[in-house]
């Protein structure tokens, strides 16, 4: 399957069928649930002085609900007008503003908390037009965040980076702009559980310039675990089920000339011959 | 849109003489929310008092105070107007536009979603 950010721009992408599809999938609803309370933890708020969260890329309004349910107001950014018509009518309690993050975004000095995002940022990397530079829009995107959010305001973005590259060109973006944080990586070992969290803080007390990657999560959960045992039953049975033919057999013959027959080709009738060991007479090794 | 995120909001463009934006409203709907005494004063210094209290008077709301009173933590009449204000209001279509006079650009309001998006040209 291969990646959203491969085959459209996002605003493009994400339009009224797929939106409509996004929120009524169980599926995926589970996993940016997961997302959003994990990233809402990584984010470690201060319940009693935070007021304002900036939610980036905030789609349908799945992570703006969790905050909603913490008691915090939030402002949600994002670029696919469809997906906050959606979230409109699911009537969400945060602000929903239609915004292209890589070009910008101006807020009053400083307002923000603490910001959050799920499966966005890789978006940045990718460039649709030719005027659209990412890594320019990686640098516009962090300033603009740098500049709305509180000194020591602490950012959480969950995103799906496709190679190091991309990896490289938004932590360095970050750094850049004065971002200090590090990379989590929850579930290290299992391709599919396997989850990025680029954890920042603005300020912060080290001037690193690079970003480390650390362990998040690493049990797997017992779920986790089903589901990998269930996977190789599931590969046994199927083997089990395609009995092994033996090669030069009679039976793997007929198979040859019936894959050859539906192929086009003319192959001789099927006799009681097919097959038969032969004596070799010396003639062929 | 709820005058909460226009109390944030600067235009794109500009950086300077960017906030606070005009607002023109086409239609706009009272929808009622749940009064949370708590979130709302968590909230309050983080608004721009003078500017909410001009674009609420402009709006026609003409009661609503200059400044936020004494002791507001026990001024439920006014955080209920505040919540209202704040929260229940709903701009639903109008504009928003910049108030710099070399830039003046109108950011539309469409099913309550102010669009933000900035032309090629623009960036």
């Amino acid at each position: 399957m291969s990646r959203p950010e491969s085959q459209l721009p996002p605003n493009l992408y994400y339009n009224q069928q797929e939106s409509v599809k996004y929120t009524n999938c169980n599926r995926i609803i589970n996993i940016q649930t997961q997302l959003s309370e994990r990233a809402i933890q990584l984010l470690d708020l201060n319940l009693d002085e935070c007021s304002l969260v900036l939610d980036i890329g905030c789609g349908s309004g799945i992570s703006g609900f969790y905050l909603t349910q913490e008691g915090v107001n939030w402002v949600g950014l994002d670029i696919s007008e469809s997906m906050l018509n959606v979230a409109q009518q699911e009537k969400t309690e945060g602000e929903l503003l239609l915004c292209d993050i890589g070009q910008g975004f101006k807020f009053r000095p400083g307002v923000f908390d603490a910001a959050i995002s799920i499966s966005v940022i890789q978006w940045l990397c990718v460039s649709f037009k030719k005027s659209e530079n990412p890594y320019r829009r990686c640098t516009v995107f962090f300033e603009s965040l740098r500049n709305c959010l509180k000194n020591n305001g602490r950012g959480v973005f969950q995103f799906y980076p496709e190679n190091n590259e991309q990896i490289n060109m938004i932590t360095s973006a970050a750094l850049r702009a004065g971002f200090s944080g590090d990379i989590v990586v929850d579930y290290p070992n299992s391709a599919k559980a396997k989850k990025l969290y680029l954890v920042v803080q603005l300020g912060g007390q080290s001037s690193k310039k690079t970003m480390d990657v650390i362990q998040g999560l690493v049990e797997e959960s017992d779920d986790e675990k089903v589901k990998v045992i269930g996977r190789q039953q599931k590969k046994i049975r199927k083997q089990k089920k395609q009995k092994k033919v033996n090669e030069k057999s009679k039976l793997w013959i007929i198979k040859r000339k019936e894959k050859q027959a539906r192929l086009g080709r003319k192959i001789k009738k099927t006799t009681k011959y097919t097959g038969r060991k032969r004596n070799n007479l010396g003639l062929f090794k | 849109m709820r005058l909460l995120v226009h109390n944030l909001l600067m235009c794109n463009k500009c950086d300077k003489n960017n906030y606070p934006l005009k607002i023109e409203v086409n239609k706009s709907v009272i929808m009622e929310l749940e009064f949370k005494k708590d979130a709302i004063l968590k909230l309050i210094p983080k608004l721009d008092f003078e500017v909410l209290s001009n674009t609420v008077r402009e709006l026609g709301f003409k009661q609503f105070p200059k400044q936020i009173p004494p002791n507001v933590d026990q001024d439920l009449v006014f955080l209920k107007d505040l919540h209202r204000v704040l929260f229940e209001t709903h701009i639903m279509d109008g504009q928003l536009t910049c108030p710099n006079p070399s830039c003046k650009r109108n950011y539309p309001i469409t099913n309550g979603i102010p669009n933000m998006i900035l032309t090629e040209d623009e960036q």
